[in-house]
């Protein structure tokens, strides 16, 4: 947005949002909160609005989390009521990730009273057994995707030994017409082997229909 | 080949203009996960203009929708 100076009496108006560690205890959040209250007073600042999102599931692992709290506030200030912000929400460790937006610039700060806007984690936390959900989750989510890869590597191979197996049934039912032994015997054997190959070759299938779609 | 054919062929089923300048109608705000989901394929990927039928300058404001909520977390990156 634009570089333009403000005007005196004027500042621009931003929100940001930061993301907690999952599982935190109430007075950690609230020392970031007091942190970000102070930064904005320091800074002839104003904060507007504050929400408690609570826990979220996070869209990918952000230090091994798989959850974080959320917390939105809205301030108007200057470039360095962000900046202090920033630093402070870099010197907590609790604070995995921080995004800051400027929504407006020359907000006039007149006729605004700084009314005090105390940021609300009257919300109850839930205990440590999400976490422990997650951990659990992700032993069963993780194997798939990973399975996947390593068949879309072998994907052709795969395809490739049912076909070989046929041919080898082929062959069989070529010389057992000769003797009746051998047939029984190289079809228990092509039985045996269709079998053990049969669960690859199904798994192969569907995500070679995968690939064809993405 | 022929331009002639494209004429012919009635357009079914493809809404005219972007849906964003209909006013009211739809608001992008990347802080809205769930509504975010609709810009975005399966694997993560912005949604084309062909396909989402936003005209330039709504797409621009969806692109960098996505890009803030994947900085935050809202959405992946890949899927």
């Amino acid at each position: 947005m634009s570089r333009a100076q403000l005007a005196p009496g004027h500042a621009r108006e931003y929100e940001t949002i930061y993301i907690l560690r999952p599982n935190l205890e109430k007075d950690q959040a609230n020392d970031v909160a007091t942190r970000i209250a102070d930064a904005i007073k320091g800074t002839e600042g104003m904060l507007t609005e504050a929400e408690f999102w609570g826990q979220r599931r996070l869209a990918y692992p952000i230090e091994r989390h798989h959850r974080g709290t959320y917390v939105y506030i809205k301030y108007l200030g200057r470039g360095d009521t962000v900046s202090e912000i920033e630093r402070q929400l870099r010197l907590v460790d609790s604070v995995i990730r921080y995004q800051t937006v400027q929504l407006a610039s020359n907000v006039p700060l007149e006729g605004k009273s700084a009314e005090d806007v105390s940021i609300d984690y009257e919300v109850e936390y839930e205990p440590d057994e999400p976490e422990q959900t997650v951990e659990r989750e992700l032993g069963l989510d993780a194997p798939p995707p990973e399975r996947r890869r390593r068949d879309d590597r072998d994907r052709d191979r795969d395809r490739g030994e049912p076909k070989g197996g046929d041919d080898d049934k082929a062959n069989a039912d070529g010389e057992s017409s000769d003797k009746a032994e051998a047939k029984t015997e190289a079809k228990a054997e092509a039985k045996t082997e269709d079998k053990a190959e049969e669960p690859k070759a199904e798994e192969a299938k569907p995500d070679a229909a995968k690939g064809d779609e993405s | 080949m022929s331009d002639d054919s494209k004429d012919e062929r009635p357009r079914r089923g493809r809404r005219r203009g972007c849906r964003f300048c209909a006013e009211g109608e739809a608001v992008i705000d990347y802080k809205d996960a769930q509504a975010m989901r609709y810009f975005v394929t399966d694997r993560g990927k912005i949604v084309p203009r062909r396909n989402s039928g936003a005209c330039a300058k709504h797409q621009r404001a969806i692109t960098t929708a996505v890009k803030r909520a994947r900085a935050i977390a809202l959405l992946p990156y890949t899927n």
